[in-house]
């Protein structure tokens, strides 16, 4: 085990959450699309921290953070899909084209 | 095995086995990557919620491998068991178990593939044209972390709670905005 198959691993799941994003039109699976581009750095900064030995803690506490920031876009992102679909009855982000009256 | 070295010098010394790190550590990727696909590719948003978990869980595994138990079982109660519940609630709550008509096969889509697969192989190439030195490991426990995030990531820490209220305030606002029969 290497860094750089950990870092390959990473840059590997972050295309394919990159690849979501930009192609799917759920707004649902976009959501989760950004939740493994998230989990994706979060790998890519534990496996660089582990090689600095003890320094390598202030990337732990990265992840914790990110992981705060994560649940709180996940809880407003699905609130925002709720709402679009009580308004649109849709939750393809093509349906979002008019501006509010 | 190691009989069979001793009665045949050069014939199974150059044989390396891998580590089970190794062999394990190939697995949960090879798991991930799957995960990764069925969120992205699976028409039905709720299989995509389950591939997602496959991933998270096999996320959780590799911290596990990488000598931060605390990180990996963070990962698995909060990823796995909080997010994901959320994701699967709001599916079953839009009642979305049909999938939409969204996969969109023209001419976007294979630019965004193309895009990604270029960005992905070169990533990979510079990774490997730069080499990084080994791993140091470290093994965190939950106290050499507590005590880091009491002392040097307190703002951080306190800023983040902050952030929480807020995200929820934010959340229950939006949901509020709607009102019934309005247009």
């Amino acid at each position: 085990m290497t860094p750089t198959m950990v870092l390959g691993l990473a840059l590997v799941l972050f295309s394919i959450g990159l690849f979501g994003v930009l192609f799917r039109k759920n707004f649902i699976v976009i959501l989760m699309s950004l939740e493994l581009m998230l989990n994706s750095a979060n790998l890519a900064v534990v496996g660089a921290s582990q090689m600095f030995g003890e320094q390598g803690l202030q990337g732990h506490f990265l992840v914790l953070m990110v992981l705060i920031i994560a649940a709180v876009e996940v809880a407003i992102g699905l609130a925002i899909a709720v709402h679009m679909y009580r308004t649109t009855e849709s939750v393809e982000v093509d349906s979002l084209s008019e501006l509010p009256k | 095995m190691e009989f069979l070295r001793r009665a045949h010098p050069g014939r199974f010394s150059a044989v390396e086995y891998p580590s089970m790190t190794d062999v394990l550590m190939w697995f949960f990727a090879l798991l991930s990557i799957i995960g990764a696909f069925t969120v992205v590719l699976n028409p039905n948003p709720f299989y995509g919620a389950l591939g997602l978990l496959l991933n998270f869980l096999s996320l959780g595994a590799m911290y596990m491998l990488l000598q931060s138990p605390i990180l990996s079982l963070v990962q698995v109660i909060v990823y796995a068991g909080g997010i994901i519940v959320f994701f699967l609630f709001v599916i079953l709550l839009l009642n979305l178990r049909k999938p939409l008509s969204d996969r969109d096969a023209s001419l976007k889509g294979v630019a965004a593939l193309v895009l990604v697969v270029l960005f992905a192989v070169v990533g990979v190439v510079a990774l490997w044209v730069y080499p990084t030195n080994g791993f140091t490991m470290f093994y965190v426990t939950a106290r050499d972390l507590g005590r880091f995030m009491l002392t040097d990531g307190l703002l951080a820490f306190e800023l983040s709670s902050f952030l929480l209220l807020v995200g929820v305030v934010a959340a229950i606002g939006i949901v509020k905005l709607y009102k019934e029969g309005e247009e």
